[in-house]
């Protein structure tokens, strides 16, 4: 079982490379975690680019398996993006909030840009799980693999790791008393690739 | 027929300069024969319904973008659905495009694939009705 300690989670299976450039202040409570895929062909791509980046996530884990904790877990990172209404995807929701996020989502005369900028700033007003996870409240974990531009869709996960995935998500599932429903597919919260992290499991 | 009216524009996508985590490598992309051939979305999708573009449109939209990598891609642009596809000419080789509502265009040609996104778009990419 793995500890965590002033931000770091210290277990054998997991390797520390902070990139103190994708901090972006402190996180609130933790409530969910986001899976990603970084759309480059190897772990040391993604860490070149966190050289300089803003975004990236917490965690990475590379073709092999291997899990590297980018960004200590007090901090949040910019991973997420806009989030996409929970109550228009999922119909949970009041007939009354399910109007409001409409008449948002489809305003005429507004661009597509526009209009999903305004519904995530309408979200983002809600509590979890109400809403779907924020950085301000997200683990993100990137997956390496890469996207190809011709067929347009990012490569599967392989089993080295989904099995890696599936330990830290129990980790992490354990230390922020979280359960597999606030686990996403970046791809469900956000405006993303459909194939991203399709084939991660947990 | 706006839409099946072939005609040949040449223009360049320059890349910025101004923006280094944006862009890849200078580089600069010449279109001809910009042409839309279908609009759609990947689901079923009220939202999608309205989004067209005309010829000229597309070039606009060329017009103004810049190459960008994967992980821009994935970082800064939102996907959306909506799409409208179309045919063109990029260094005389015949190139298949896609351009998505939420500012992104995906161009394939025989060995070469291009991504571009366009941030000042949003007169082009809104409803069409």
């Amino acid at each position: 079982m793995s500890t965590l300690k002033a931000g770091k989670l210290v277990d054998t299976k997991v390797t520390q490379k902070i990139f103190t450039g994708l901090h972006k202040g402190n996180i609130s409570p933790i409530w969910a975690i986001v899976v990603h895929q970084t759309g480059a062909p190897t772990a040391k791509h993604t860490f070149n680019s966190y050289k300089s980046s803003s975004h990236g996530a917490h965690f990475l884990i590379d073709k092999k398996g291997k899990i590297y904790q980018t960004a200590l877990l007090t901090k949040l990172t910019h991973h997420v993006g806009k989030i996409k209404s929970r109550c228009i995807q999922t119909k949970v929701c009041t007939a009354g909030e399910l109007a409001t996020a409409n008449s948002i989502y489809f305003k005429k005369g507004k661009s597509y840009s526009v209009r999903l900028t305004n519904l995530y700033k309408h979200e983002k007003k809600k509590a979890y799980p109400a809403r779907y996870p924020l950085n301000k409240d997200s683990i993100g974990i990137e997956i390496v693999g890469d996207y190809d531009k011709a067929k347009k869709v990012y490569e599967r996960v392989n089993n080295a790791q989904n099995k890696a995935l599936k330990w830290l998500v129990g980790e992490l599932g354990f230390h922020f008393v979280m359960d597999k429903h606030d686990v996403y597919r970046h791809p469900e919260v956000s405006y993303k690739k459909p194939s991203e992290a399709r084939t991660a499991a947990w | 027929m706006v839409k099946n009216t072939i005609f040949t524009l040449f223009f360049l996508v320059l890349i910025s300069c101004g923006k280094s985590e944006d862009s890849s490598k200078a580089e600069s992309l010449v279109f001809s024969d910009v042409v839309v051939v279908d609009s759609g979305a990947n689901e079923e999708n009220a939202f999608c319904k309205n989004f067209k573009l005309t010829n000229e449109q597309a070039v606009s939209f060329f017009k103004r973008s810049h190459l960008i990598s994967t992980k821009i891609m994935h970082d800064k642009y939102d996907y959306l659905p909506c799409y409208v596809k179309g045919t063109s000419k990029i260094k005389d080789k015949k190139c298949n495009w896609e351009i998505r509502a939420g500012g992104t265009s995906e161009i394939s040609c025989s060995d070469t694939n291009y991504i571009l996104a366009c941030d000042k778009c949003d007169d082009l990419l809104k409803d069409s009705q």
